[in-house]
Parts: structure tokens; C-alpha cells; sequence
């Protein structure tokens, strides 16, 4: 099948069983791939009734159609299955090279079920498929892992990708995610702890020769041509010279970088974190991941202050936002450090930066005490008792056993006002290391997301075909809900291609011209939109059958506080939510009440079966 | 008593302070991640955007990418902070500006 290997791989970890299965075409075209196809497989194979720590909970991973091309972006995985946050499905998506090796290994795709008596890692190879021992493998971190297979199974640096858990998935920490090719992550939503649960410690890929068929292979290299232009050209061309890096300036400018746990906007060494600054004084090295020419991703080494001497991954926006601003911590060698042992110890760290936060002001305001905390000063921006506190919660060690159940647990278990500081979603999903309140679509989408993370991006190639307001005024509710009503499948497009959205950027035009390059299906744009709105519903679907219900997506109270200094201070989102939600329900064509998609919308998207 | 030019000159103009942050600071000509700070010198009664379209008239980088590129329009390329509150409606680009303003343009991102 052009496009497809026309398989998956099936592993049974109980009976210790590998077989191949086909893929039919007419489900590719329906899903077209990644977070489509693994979100149908959730639907039909995992009761929601069950939870997500049941043996019968499935692991998926899934490439889409441009897996394994020149189209840039198109190298990364997408993780789905029912997941520890919220108990509801999840899909995760990580850059890096996996999704191309495993087209390249003969899959499209690999479902995980059952759980194993013993550690195993998966390994994928030109001639098949494989579970080995991963005993030796116990207790180790993420970057320990992925060099430790690659030294057993003697490849080179890029002749495989490895994605594994660390510690914390072992533990089944809530917020423990897979992690690979050097720091990428699908983080979401306890991805990590279905692995630990499943005693699946990698998946590791050969770099395979490239036996792919596509339909077009000219024009499929001339849309590559053309995703990288337009990558370089979109928004000045900040993300493909920069990757996230030179963002901590700008999001405190704009008043969403999220400081001192959302006590203020205000981070008077923003400037210190400016990626320009970082890279030109720490040593970098640019580690593409396949088929990109971006610098979105590079590898670093601290070269001034304490920490000097630290190699490691260069944090993403998120994670420098997480530990700098977040926890107030000052020096951005230290950020360096405690993004890579977060990685290493296999942690979300969004998830992570909101407790430590939550911690740090339950300690000022003497909630937590030294003596809760195994002996640890949690003072703001205190790095080496952070380094220790992210190990405790890794190993679930004393107060950390409690924290590894995410900080909306913690804070409930806690009780009092300090529920009234933390961070999170009703329905129980990590917001991203945002301030949200200067970010009214995000915050919209963060809440009512059924794939527990972006099902839209503001920021997309062509804003009038996904009818986005246009001007937009950010701050104005009915703006926000008809850019995230009418918005709301894009983000959603790329997870079932996956296909990396700094590089898209929600090309949605380019993309489809793509997909009928790769596979000859000739869809038309209006079908691959409907993809995206296909699988949203979907996952909601899903969702409400496992109780995520309205009455859940809700922000908690510090997430849709009002700033209290900052250029959108006088902006409050709370007075609004409830008549935000009702026009975002009319908009997607769902039930106030139930939630539920109405009939019409379910016929339209060609998904009425699955209501029953 | 007749004013001299540069009397009328300056009661004609007034002067705002501009920062330009992060990598748009490379459509106004600077390399390096120092500071851009500068004072701009514009016409009494000016709003907002007679102040982006000056410095577009100045700047052709930031000219072509802010006015020109019809994937996006001026303030999803450039977010704009005035006196320290972020300016969201277009509406608000009219605000006249006084002597001493502080404009703040940032790029227009919102991912990561």
C-alpha cells in the first residue's frame, strides 16, 4: 500500500506473543494514522469503564502516512491509550526519529496489550520484531536507557531510536511519560505509567533501510521542499532558526509566561533565559530530528555558573518556563539540569514545574513544613533540594508518594486553602507551562480537550479556512470560542500524521497535497479537515463514556485567577467560562447537558456507531 | 514673536520609547541578543499604528513581514505592549500616543 507498510504489530506482554496484523485501507483513509487510528483501536478495545491500570489497557503507537518521507516533521510517534491523569484516553505525541524506523521496520503501527510478569523492551529490527530482557535496564533514566540498548544491540548514535520510561514510569507516577532520542517526549497524561504498569520498559527501532512506497515520490520531495519554506518564512521565521528557545522573553512581555505559580507575571531575568543568549554562551549542537533542517532542537552544555560542565538536552519553552520562572529560580545553567534529570527520571515536566510550584508556596505559606518533606527546604527557586524533591516523587519516597499522584490529588489530599493554589484541569489533564489567563484559547482548549493536550493552535498557516476571527481580539470571549470552535481538528490533523507542528504549522492545504502524494487517495481539503473533527469527537466519545463529563472542564481556581500585575491584569476569563461554554458547545454541535455530539454531528462525521 | 524651526519642530512631535524584543529585532537591522531600545520621534496626535507604519516605512524587513505576507495579519505577526498592558483589539492600535510612551513590540507567537 503506498504510503503504509499495510501492517501493525501486535504484542501480547502476558503470553509473551508478536504477530502481524493488516491494515485496511478504507480505516487509514477514515483515520489516515497516529492518534486517528490509535484512538479507533481505544474505542473498540478498551472498555472505559475499566481503569486505566487494568491489565486490558492498551498501548498504542502509531506513524501516519508521511512516516518515513523527506516531508519534514513527519518522524515523529503518537502515543495513545487510556491514561493515568484523568482515567480517559490520551494521545501524546514525540518528535525525534522513531516514527520513521518503525515504517522502516515494516509497521505502521504497534499495539501493547497485556501486562508482562518480567521487565522487556520491544525491539524492532529489518527482519521482525522482538521482546528481550530489560531486567538491567530497572532503575535506570531515560538517556541511561537509550545508551544502554544501543551499547547492547551495538548501533551508533542515530542508527536507532529508543523511547523508554525512567524511574518514575516504573513507580507508575501519574505524570510519567516516554521519552527518546535524546529528550523528546509524549509526555501527557501518564503515558510513563502505562508502560510501568505493562512492565514495558523501551521500544527500541533500527534505523531500517527505506523500503517505502509513495505514490509520487516528485511531488511529495517538491511539498517537502515547500513545508521547509514555509516553516522558515512563517512568523518571521523565530521557530525554524529558534525552536522554542527565545520565547521566555517574549511570553513575559505578552504576560503568559507562568511565574511563581501564577502569583505574578513579572520575571525580571526573562532576559536571561533568551535562547540568543543561551546559545551564544553555552556550547550547542544541533541534533535535527529526520528530515527536518530546523534549529529547533539542539544538545548543550552549560558553560558558566554552578553547573557549569552540564551536558544535556537545551530545554524547550516549556521546560526552561518550568524551571526558571515557575519556581522562581534564577539561573538558567540550573534550568539546564533539572529539565534533563526531569527527563531522565521520565516525568512530565509541565506536570512537574506545577507542583514544585504548589510546593514552594505551600512551604512559604507553611501548608508543607521541612518535616513533610523528608527534610527539605522547599524555599523559591531552591535547585538542589528541587533535584531531590524530583527523585522522591520519581521513587515514590515518602511525601513524594503523595505528589507522584500530580498536584491536583496533592492538593485535594492536602486539603484547606492550598487547593485554592494549585494548577490544573477538572477533568484532571496538565494545562501547558503557560499562563493560561493571558491565553484565552489555549486555556478553553486546555479544559475541554478529550486528547488531554492541543486539539487547535491559534496560530495556524491559513486562518480563514479554519474560519478563525480574523482580526482576532484575543481577550474578547466571543473571539475565543468561535477560533477554538471552528479551529478545533487542526492541531488534531497533525497528531493523526503526526507530523510535528513546528513544522506545519497547520498547513492544512500542503498537508492534504501530501497525503495524496504519499498514498494517491485524492482526498479533498475538506475531507482531511474532517479528520480532525472526526477524532475530536471521538475522543470525546470515549471520554464522556469513562465520566468525563461537563461539569468537569473546569479550570481550578489560581488557573483562572485573575493576574495580579502584568500586562493583562485587568483581563479576568472566569466571569466568562460558563457563556464561553455554552457557545463552544453550540459551535462543535454538542449536547450543554450530556456533552454528547448530537445526531447531526455524529452523521456528518461518519461516526453514528460509535454513540451506542 | 516667531518661534524658531526647531521650536515648532518640537512642539510638532513627541517622542516614544520603543523595545523591540526577540527575533524581530532582526527586521530592524540588529544582530545579538543586547537589549533594542530607542526613542522614535512621530507627529503630535499620532496613534498607535501611524507609529508601526513609520517604523514599517523605516524598516522594509519589518515592513514586508508585518504588512505584506497575507498568511497573517499585523498583530498575529507582532504583539504589542503599550504602557505595560497588552494590546489585543485593533481597535486600540488608534490610541493616541503622549510624550514618553512605551511601546513594546514582541513577536506574535503562541506555541511552544
Amino acid at each position: 500500500m503506498n504510503g503504509s507498510t499495510g501492517k501493525m504489530l501486535r504484542v501480547d506482554l502476558t503470553q509473551g506473543k508478536l504477530w502481524d496484523e493488516a491494515l485496511d485501507e478504507a480505516t487509514l483513509k477514515k483515520y489516515l494514522g497516529g492518534t486517528g487510528l490509535g484512538i479507533k483501536y481505544l474505542m473498540e478495545e478498551v472498555d472505559p469503564k475499566l481503569d486505566w491500570s487494568d491489565p486490558k489497557n492498551i498501548l498504542f503507537l502509531g506513524s501516519g502516512p508521511l512516516g518515513g518521507s523527506r516531508v519534514p516533521g513527519c518522524a515523529s510517534i503518537s502515543f495513545v491509550t487510556k491514561g493515568a491523569m484523568t482515567n480517559g484516553a490520551t494521545s501524546s505525541q514525540a518528535n525525534g526519529n522513531f516514527g520513521a524506523y518503525l515504517k522502516w521496520c515494516g509497521y505502521d503501527a504497534i499495539i501493547v496489550q497485556g501486562v508482562s510478569s518480567t521487565w522487556k523492551y520491544l525491539y524492532l529490527h529489518e527482519g521482525g520484531a522482538e521482546l528481550r530482557d530489560a531486567s538491567q535496564l530497572v532503575g535506570k533514566g531515560t538517556w541511561e536507557t537509550e545508551d544502554a540498548i544501543k551499547a547492547e544491540l551495538g548501533y551508533k548514535e542515530r542508527g536507532m531510536s529508543v523511547f523508554s520510561i525512567g524511574p518514575a514510569g516504573e513507580k507508575m507516577v501519574r505524570f510519567a511519560g516516554i521519552f527518546g532520542d535524546r529528550g523528546h517526549a509524549a509526555p501527557h497524561n501518564g503515558t510513563g505509567a502505562v508502560m510501568g504498569l505493562k512492565k514495558l520498559k523501551a521500544f527500541a527501532a533500527q534505523r531500517a533501510p527505506n523500503k517505502l512506497q509513495f505514490v509520487d515520490p516528485q511531488k511529495l520531495g517538491e511539498l517537502a521542499k515547500k513545508t521547509t519554506e514555509g516553516a522558515k518564512a512563517f512568523g518571521g521565521g523565530g521557530v525554524f532558526n529558534w525552536g522554542t528557545s527565545r520565547v521566555v522573553p517574549v511570553a513575559e512581555a505578552a504576560g503568559w509566561l507562568p511565574v511563581k505559580n501564577y502569583q505574578t507575571d513579572v520575571f525580571p531575568e526573562k532576559d536571561l533565559f533568551d535562547g540568543q543568549r543561551i546559545r551564544s554562551l553555552f556550547q550547542s549542537q544541533n541534533y535535527p530530528c529526520y528530515g527536518c533542517a530546523s534549529h529547533h532542537y539542539e544538545l548543550v552544555t552549560v558553560t558558566e555558573g554552578p553547573y557549569k560542565g552540564f551536558f544535556g538536552k537545551e530545554p524547550e519553552y516549556e521546560q526552561w518556563a518550568a524551571w526558571g520562572p515557575q519556581i522562581w529560580q534564577k539561573d538558567p545553567g540550573a534550568a539546564v539540569v533539572l529539565s534533563n534529570e526531569c527527563d531522565n527520571l521520565g516525568m512530565d515536566a509541565n506536570e512537574a514545574g506545577w507542583l514544585v510550584g504548589w510546593v514552594m508556596e505551600c512551604y512559604e505559606k507553611g501548608a508543607l513544613k521541612k518535616e513533610d518533606l523528608g527534610g527539605l527546604e522547599m524555599t523559591w527557586g531552591n535547585v538542589e533540594a528541587t533535584r531531590a524533591l524530583l527523585k522522591k516523587i520519581a521513587n515514590r519516597e515518602g511525601y513524594g508518594d503523595i505528589l507522584a499522584e500530580g498536584v491536583k490529588r496533592a492538593a485535594e489530599k492536602l486539603g484547606g486553602e492550598a487547593v485554592n493554589w494549585a494548577i490544573f484541569t477538572g477533568k484532571g489533564n496538565t494545562p501547558r507551562g503557560h499562563d493560561h489567563r493571558g491565553r484565552w484559547v489555549e486555556m478553553l482548549d486546555t479544559v475541554v480537550s478529550d486528547s488531554q493536550t492541543l486539539q487547535t493552535q491559534m496560530l495556524v498557516m491559513n486562518k480563514d479556512l479554519w474560519k478563525m476571527p480574523n482580526p482576532m481580539d484575543v481577550f474578547n470571549p466571543d473571539h475565543v470560542v468561535q477560533a477554538e470552535a471552528n479551529s478545533t481538528g487542526s492541531m488534531t490533523v497533525c497528531d493523526c500524521l503526526v507530523q510535528c507542528w513546528f513544522t506545519s504549522f497547520c498547513d492544512t492545504e500542503t498537508q492534504t497535497e501530501a497525503i495524496n502524494a504519499a498514498t494517491g487517495w485524492n482526498l479533498s481539503l475538506e475531507e482531511v479537515m474532517k479528520v480532525g473533527r472526526r477524532v475530536v469527537n471521538v475522543l470525546r466519545l470515549y471520554n464522556l463514556k469513562c465520566g468525563l463529563t461537563p461539569d468537569k472542564e473546569k479550570p481550578s481556581p489560581r488557573y483562572c485567577s485573575q493576574p495580579v500585575d502584568g500586562p493583562n491584569k485587568d483581563k479576568p476569563i472566569a466571569p466568562h467560562w460558563e457563556k464561553m461554554l455554552d457557545q463552544y458547545y453550540s459551535l462543535m454541535g454538542w449536547d450543554r447537558k450530556t456533552g454528547m455530539p448530537l445526531p447531526e454531528t455524529l452523521k456528518e462525521l461518519g461516526i453514528e456507531d460509535l454513540a451506542k | 514673536m516667531k518661534s524658531s524651526v526647531a521650536e515648532v519642530k518640537d512642539k510638532a512631535t513627541l517622542r516614544v520609547n520603543v523595545e523591540v524584543m526577540s527575533w524581530l529585532k532582526e527586521d530592524f537591522n540588529h544582530e545579538g541578543w543586547d537589549k533594542l531600545v530607542f526613542d522614535q520621534e512621530i507627529l503630535r496626535d499620532s496613534s498607535i499604528m501611524d507609529l508601526l507604519q513609520e517604523l514599517a516605512e523605516k524598516y522594509p524587513e519589518f515592513k514586508q513581514k508585518a504588512y505584506n505576507d497575507s498568511r497573517h495579519n499585523l498583530m498575529d505577526y507582532c504583539a504589542i505592549i503599550y504602557n505595560g498592558t497588552f494590546i489585543s483589539a485593533l481597535q486600540d492600535l488608534d490610541i493616541e500616543l503622549q510624550e514618553g510612551d512605551n511601546v513594546k513590540l514582541t513577536p506574535g507567537f503562541y506555541g511552544g
